[in-house]
């Protein structure tokens, strides 16, 4: 049946080195999804403490007074946005890999459809993020433009 | 074990009857061999989904796994064009530090010294560093979309093998500046 289909051509098939490359691949995005994991958790540690690490350093740091524990608040909601904003491409990877990895090990075709559905996912936000901070900059060019036109 | 010997045997015979009967529907330009093995075809097919889905003797790469991937592929394209956009703006700013080099010293606090041509020397460098990803997955997503256009499995096969490719490059890359990280801290302790 095999041969069948290779020859005939019908319909796609995942062939045996497609699936060593899927294999290969979901081991590569497990690593990077378990150091993006590690990542989110110092951004957040960060956003926790950011505001007693700037407030320390405002009172003690001469020239730092500038930078209080207001200014480290700030600081913490960033970070806080940044890990929020993080957490989902580093989840559909993580969901992506585990789900290939467990589709391989079982044979389980839901869990390969599953997997592909997540990749989606993941590529999917990282281009709307990035369409949008396009949007953002484009923006910024069009202000800054009719700033300076006005600004005369 | 004999039962599944039995079953096999039952689901052949239900096959073969179930491609007699759709025999029959077709009409009398069935003779025609093109419609013919078309016909063949479709049966084997039939059977082949059938036969998958029931017992999952191998893996299958269904029909929604392959809107997934097709829907991957856009993204992918969109984020490389971007990613070869960016690249290019870096290339202008390489560019524009080269032809200022003669000129231009930032006197900027720390920047102090710096030359056009180091930070030219900086942008090609991190030119190198970014065209690959991005081409890995261009070509990943270029090689999708031809693989559903043209029904060629061998450049789905193709496409994955960019995808791991663009995938170890980043996770090398990862590792690689961890062990940076951790060796400057460790240098900044001892030192």
């Amino acid at each position: 049946m095999e041969e069948i289909s290779a020859f005939e051509k019908f319909e796609l098939q995942l062939d045996s080195t497609a699936k060593d490359f899927l294999k290969e691949t979901a081991k590569w995005a497990y690593f990077l999804s378990i150091i993006g994991f590690i990542g989110i958790g110092f951004l957040l540690l960060f956003a926790i403490f950011a505001g007693t690490i700037f407030s320390t350093m405002g009172s003690s740091m001469p020239g730092m007074g500038a930078y209080g524990s207001s200014f480290g608040a700030a600081i913490g909601a960033v970070y806080f946005v940044m890990a929020a904003l993080y957490f989902f491409p580093v989840y559909y990877l993580f969901k992506f890999s585990s789900n290939a990895k467990k589709a391989f090990r079982d044979n389980d075709s839901v869990a390969l459809t599953e997997s592909f559905g997540y990749l989606k996912s993941h590529y999917k936000f990282f281009g709307i993020l990035m369409i949008i901070l396009l949007a953002i900059y484009a923006l910024f060019f069009v202000f800054a433009i009719l700033g300076g036109i006005m600004g005369r | 074990m004999l039962n599944k010997a039995y079953f096999e045997v039952i689901k052949k015979a239900l096959n073969i009857f179930r491609a007699f009967l759709l025999l029959q529907k077709i009409d009398s330009d069935i003779f025609f061999v093109g419609k013919y093995f078309n016909f063949i075809k479709f049966v084997i097919k039939k059977i082949m989904e059938e036969k998958s889905v029931f017992e999952k003797f191998e893996m299958q790469f269904d029909e929604s796994a392959k809107g997934f991937l097709k829907e991957t592929a856009k993204w992918a394209n969109v984020l490389s064009i971007i990613g070869f956009v960016g690249i290019g703006f870096m290339g202008l700013a390489a560019i524009s530090g080269l032809l200022s080099s003669t000129i231009t010293t930032l006197r900027i606090g720390p920047l102090n010294g710096i030359t056009g041509k180091t930070i030219a020397f900086i942008y090609i460098i991190l030119i190198v560093i970014y065209f690959f990803p991005v081409y890995y997955l261009n070509k990943f997503a270029v090689n999708v979309k031809k693989a559903f256009k043209e029904n060629d499995s061998s450049m789905l096969t193709e496409s994955f093998n960019y995808l791991k490719s663009h995938f170890k490059y980043i996770a090398i890359f990862t590792i690689s500046f961890i062990v940076l990280y951790i060796s400057i801290i460790v240098i900044a302790l001892i030192v």
